[in-house]
């Protein structure tokens, strides 16, 4: 009862707000000498070495969370959508087909076991660096194998048209 | 003595609305630059500096420090009393901190605020060297230096402050209260426990606090109290029952303008000094004898009040108010009788 009566309701002094602008200069020099004062701690502190710390430096793409949002569409994102869809289902005629030739290419190289010859559809056997040759080359089918040609292109260039063109009698 | 608590006085109610000031911009400069730097480590540190800020202005320094410079002025006795008398309550005593405790806990907080402060400046000085986000880190950097000078400095005058008042509640002393021409002497009488005096070392570049624990001698104590009691209130009491007795026309010309001048505040004020005295009671074991005295004052002067307004029988009203005075005087003779007695 004694302390409720004695006790006057102290009201607080209102704080100005902050400012809304500060000019940097007159803010700076007008604590001069605590910012030397501050300096020279600091300075005793790093032994003047202000370099940053490696394991504090961050990438520069760090700011970019985006991959770990869903609704945002971008490339790799649909990679990694078609990489689930071919490792939930398996190769179909339907996926194959739909693949684009680089990623098909991507995944058939990645089907080389490390010794011998994988097999392709029929029981001819294939030789390791099949994805590549098969981009460069006819492939044919010889003693069980399915082997490049080694002649100059898959029939699908200059060359090639200006043979055809040759023998039809298309010029002249 | 007089000149340093008023310089200390001086210099910490100028700092602490810098302090605000210095609080309110870094703030504001945290709320502008959270969306561009929040993932830096600089900014964390930052972060840090504005909660130790915020535990600081939640922990009201304002009226801690208003409450130890009434301490040791002295200028309203009442208060000083109840701030006096609020330090023998324990902490056990109920939920809320008396307000030495809780500027010991401010003394601490300010000690552990410099170093998050110079951390958070050499995170910013990395900045500076790779002359990155040059505005933001000049401002960052004058505002730690000013708060980190304000922080060490206010730290200081609060542990000499706390040092002051802990100095004064150890001692015994007598405070005088004057209430409407009545003067009441309360004398206060320190608990024989342990108490705390602060220090601060300088340590390479901050301030360090130290607190040790002193005791107080009991014997020393017990008779000085025993004899300063009797001294005290004999002398005391003698004086004001003479000054009852000797001057009675001024008081009755008092009390007939206090009659002519009656208002509800006087009801409010009345109520006030029985309650100030019931607690006197409460926290004054030792001196029950002068406390029952003062509330037979009270009683005579109270009954002298409720007698004033018939004034159609002023005859009977005076013989009735010499009756009381002369059982006041016989019972402050026995008592002092008793007392050589023991």
């Amino acid at each position: 009862m004694v302390t409720d009566g004695t006790k006057k309701p102290q009201v607080s002094v209102p704080t100005p707000p902050p400012p809304w602008k500060i000019n940097l200069q007159k803010y700076a020099e007008s604590r001069a000498l605590e910012l030397h004062s501050l300096q020279s701690i600091i300075e005793n502190r790093v032994n003047s070495d202000y370099r940053s710390q490696k394991n504090k430096r961050r990438r520069t793409t760090v700011f970019d969370n985006q991959i770990a949002r869903k609704g945002c569409r971008r490339k790799r994102q649909k990679l990694g959508i078609i990489d689930k869809a071919l490792a939930k289902s398996g190769l179909e005629e339907n996926h194959q087909k739909k693949l684009p030739r680089c990623v098909h290419r991507r995944y058939e190289l990645k089907k080389n076991p490390e010794n011998g010859f994988c097999t392709s559809g029929d029981v001819t056997k294939r030789l390791r660096t099949h994805v590549w040759h098969a981009k460069w080359f006819a492939m044919t089918k010889l003693w069980g194998y399915h082997l490049p040609l080694c002649l100059q292109g898959r029939g699908k260039g200059s060359r090639a048209l200006l043979k055809k063109a040759q023998t039809r009698g298309a010029c002249t | 003595m007089g000149t340093e608590f008023e310089t200390i006085e001086a210099r910490i109610t100028s700092m602490l609305p810098q302090l605000q000031s210095e609080c309110g911009i870094l703030q504001r400069m945290v709320y502008k630059n959270k969306n561009q730097h929040r993932r830096s480590s600089y900014f964390q540190r930052l972060l840090k500096v504005r909660r130790d800020l915020r535990l600081l202005q939640s922990a009201n320094m304002e009226e801690l420090v208003s409450s130890c410079l009434l301490v040791i002025k002295g200028d309203r006795p009442k208060q000083k009393l109840h701030l006096l008398g609020s330090l023998k309550r324990r902490k056990c005593d109920g939920d809320k901190h008396n307000f030495m405790e809780r500027l010991l806990g401010a003394a601490r907080l300010l000690a552990e605020m410099v170093e998050p402060i110079l951390k958070a400046a050499s995170e910013v000085s990395v900045l500076f060297a790779q002359s990155f986000f040059m505005g933001f880190s000049v401002t960052i950097m004058a505002l730690l230096a000013r708060l980190r000078v304000l922080v060490q400095q206010i730290l200081l005058d609060v542990v000499s402050l706390f040092n002051m008042v802990s100095s004064l509640s150890i001692s015994k002393q007598s405070i005088k209260i004057t209430h409407n021409g009545i003067e009441v002497f309360r004398d206060f009488y320190p608990v024989s426990d342990d108490f705390v005096t602060l220090e601060c070392v300088w340590k390479s570049d901050k301030f360090i606090l130290l607190e040790r624990k002193h005791k107080t001698n009991d014997e020393s104590h017990v008779e000085d109290s025993g004899g300063n009691v009797s001294v005290q209130t004999s002398d005391v009491n003698y004086n004001s029952i003479e000054s009852f007795l000797g001057d009675d026309q001024l008081f009755h010309e008092r009390v007939e303008a206090d009659v002519v001048a009656k208002e509800d505040p006087n009801h409010i004020d009345d109520m006030n000094t029985d309650l100030l005295t019931g607690s006197s009671q409460i926290d004054d074991k030792e001196t029950r004898y002068s406390d029952q005295d003062t509330t037979k004052a009270f009683i005579n002067e109270s009954s002298q009040e409720a007698g004033l307004p018939a004034s159609s029988r002023s005859s009977t009203n005076d013989k009735l108010q010499s009756c009381p005075k002369k059982v006041a005087f016989v019972s402050i003779k026995n008592l002092t009788l008793m007392r050589h007695k023991s």
